[in-house]
């Protein structure tokens, strides 16, 4: 799978994704498991629907006041020794680090997990700039060796079996076969130790921005975005301008919400609050901190119907329980985002043109509704890209004049009874003529309409 | 009251594969770590506070560089009932990575510095957080193979804490 996008040929790629036995499996497994885990973590927790509502409230708060609070965080992160610069678009972001590193004659960067920087397809651009990217999260670590992208925004190697995993180590890293993920684990982080240390930079995302006190806040398991932040001498961080929260005394609310809604976790193993640089006479941290606060068009979509997608934390949940998700997995989706957050964030981020197909990646059920932690109406906002699609053109001719007839017939019960009478007297036909295929996915007209029934 | 929230820290300290060990007294943690700690492991300890200074007898060669240790012994910043976290902080010069590199990190924690809450903790620090703080529950984990569980990934495989002393009577973080 390249970094091309191929949300367009959606369908194609949900029905190859259909025929893929191991890879159904490994989706099966994985979505179950996290959303049992999901169900016991919060079984533990009193007033979950207060907790909800609490940070949506908070998120909300922020995008209201959004120039305010980029302003406060950039001014806070700056007196605390970072640099803040601001990114209008994914050329202009993935250029301002390609140009900090290679004018500090960096040629290998330790990278924890940033999703935004596969937004803005950075890995590709540093190495074309002749600097080793060495993605250190051990799921991100498995699809860099594979030169695949991330199919979930958790768990990117989501896809993969460990014999598929026991297979790539074996070829690639020259150990001998094993399947067993702790020995494979093992492995990893002797290969990565050294690259930490040897790195000339670090590369990571961070979950929030603390406007209050300019700190990054960032949820890890492993450790890898611990090295990142704390042993290379330069560390870049890439944030969108969407994910700060007031101050430190909102964190909590978000601790509570994000592990448990990602992992089933009560917490991470490890929280990393950053906050500029290693001072005087201290010994953690970066000399030098840049922080990229990337727009890409999320200033647009602030002033849209679909503002509530920005309240988003990332963690996974939706994906984990949409049946579609659960079905095709996330390759299919064909951009960085999937799931139903990622349907959405696709079609505002990258455009209806490239991405219409997606917007009937849903069943409306709202499973998706029920468990998002910052109660994002994503059944509306997916009925609104609909209607935009409609609206922009998109939804092809035959359909747009088979929803005319229909709209027209439905509105007129004559014409109405007309066409199920119709209906009926051609079903032998149809089904005669285009066969299994084509009967098959028709419901078969009724023998006595239900409304002459309750006549 | 307090002690329920130094019962409550240890159960959630536990859930999250800490090993967790209660000492009464200071003048018994360098007998802990002899019993806790294989003889000959290379250690790092910053013997930098009264309870590092009583750990420093620790069995094993010590190792000024963390990176080249084994085991790190160190004090931590605060606890956190809540979840069962220990709190690192960059705070008076402190190398939060100490507590990362090696293989086994051994918790100092004082019993006075556990906080009920996440509330009550970042309530106390919102103000003016050191350069790096880090909260640590249980060791270094993945579970990205399959979602199969794995230790010990880039950080420690283990986890132990030492929560020196008694409860105090009042809510860890006033007065101080």
């Amino acid at each position: 799978m390249s970094a091309e996008q191929t949300s367009l040929q959606f369908r194609a790629n949900a029905a190859r994704a259909i025929n893929d036995p191991q890879l159904r499996a490994a989706l099966r497994n994985a979505t179950d498991t996290f959303g049992q885990r999901r169900e016991s973590a919060f079984a533990t927790l009193p007033d979950l629907e207060a907790l909800r509502e609490r940070a949506s409230a908070i998120r909300l708060e922020v995008l209201n006041h959004l120039p305010a609070y980029l302003e406060q965080f950039t001014a806070n992160a700056s007196a605390a020794g970072a640099i803040v610069h601001r990114a209008a678009d994914a050329a202009a972001a993935r250029e301002l680090v390609a140009g900090l590193l290679k004018a500090r004659g960096v040629t290998m960067v330790a990278k924890s997990k940033s999703m935004v920087s596969e937004e803005i397809h950075l890995n590709p651009y540093l190495e074309a700039a002749g600097i080793e990217v060495v993605e250190t999260d051990l799921g991100e670590y498995i699809i860099q060796l594979e030169h695949e992208t991330p199919s979930h925004i958790i768990v990117p190697a989501i896809h993969k079996s460990r014999q598929q995993v026991g297979r790539l180590f074996a070829e690639r890293l020259g150990i001998p076969y094993s399947d067993d993920p702790q020995v494979l684990t093992r492995t990893a982080r002797a290969v990565l130790r050294d690259k930490f240390l040897a790195a000339g930079a670090g590369l990571s995302g961070a979950n929030f921005g603390i406007a209050a006190s300019g700190s990054l806040a960032l949820f890890t398991n492993e450790g890898n975005g611990r090295m990142v932040t704390t042993l290379p001498p330069l560390h870049i961080a890439v944030l969108s301008i969407e994910k700060l929260l007031p101050s430190l005394r909102e964190l909590p609310t978000f601790i509570r919400l994000l592990p448990r809604s990602a992992t089933g976790q009560a917490i991470t193993s490890y929280l990393s609050l950053i906050t500029g640089t290693r001072r005087p006479g201290e010994a953690t941290g970066a000399e030098e901190l840049h922080i990229v606060l990337l727009d890409n068009g999320r200033s647009e979509i602030l002033k849209g119907a679909c503002r509530e997608m920005l309240k988003c934390i990332r963690c996974g949940a939706c994906m984990n329980v949409c049946p579609v998700y659960r079905t095709v997995g996330g390759h299919a989706y064909g951009w960085t985002y999937p799931g139903p957050m990622g349907l959405i964030l696709t079609n505002l981020l990258a455009g209806m043109e490239t991405s219409y197909p997606l917007v009937d990646a849903s069943t409306l059920c709202g499973a998706c509704v029920e468990v998002c932690p910052v109660k994002i109406p994503l059944v509306e906002l997916i009925l609104e890209l609909r209607r935009r699609r409609v609206r922009d053109g998109f939804s092809g001719s035959a359909t747009d004049l088979g929803m005319r007839l229909f709209a027209r017939a439905a509105s007129a019960p004559k014409l109405f009874n007309w066409g199920e009478r119709l209906a009926r007297i051609c079903w032998p036909a149809v089904r005669r003529i285009g066969g299994k295929n084509v009967a098959g996915r028709l419901p078969r007209p009724a023998a006595k309409p239900f409304h002459a029934r309750m006549k | 009251m307090t002690s329920e929230v130094l019962e409550l820290f240890i159960e959630n300290a536990g859930k999250a594969a800490a090993h967790v060990v209660r000492l009464a007294k200071v003048e018994v943690l360098g007998q802990a770590l002899a019993e806790l700690l294989p003889s000959g492991a290379a250690v790092y300890c910053p013997g930098k506070t009264a309870l590092e200074q009583a750990a420093v007898t620790v069995p094993g060669k010590r190792v000024p560089e963390y990176a080249a240790a084994e085991i790190c012994v160190e004090e931590v910043e605060a606890g956190i009932a809540e979840t069962g976290s220990l709190v690192c902080s960059s705070a008076g010069g402190r190398a939060v990575q100490a507590s990362l590199l090696p293989d086994r990190h051994v918790a100092l924690l004082p019993a006075a510095k556990i906080f009920a809450t996440l509330d009550d903790y970042f309530a106390a620090v919102a103000a003016a957080p050191p350069a790096n703080l880090t909260l640590i529950t249980g060791p270094s984990r993945t579970a990205d193979i399959e979602l199969t569980l794995a230790i010990g990934v880039h950080g420690p495989a283990r986890l132990d804490i030492l929560v020196v002393g008694e409860a105090p009577a009042g809510i860890a973080g006033e007065g101080s």
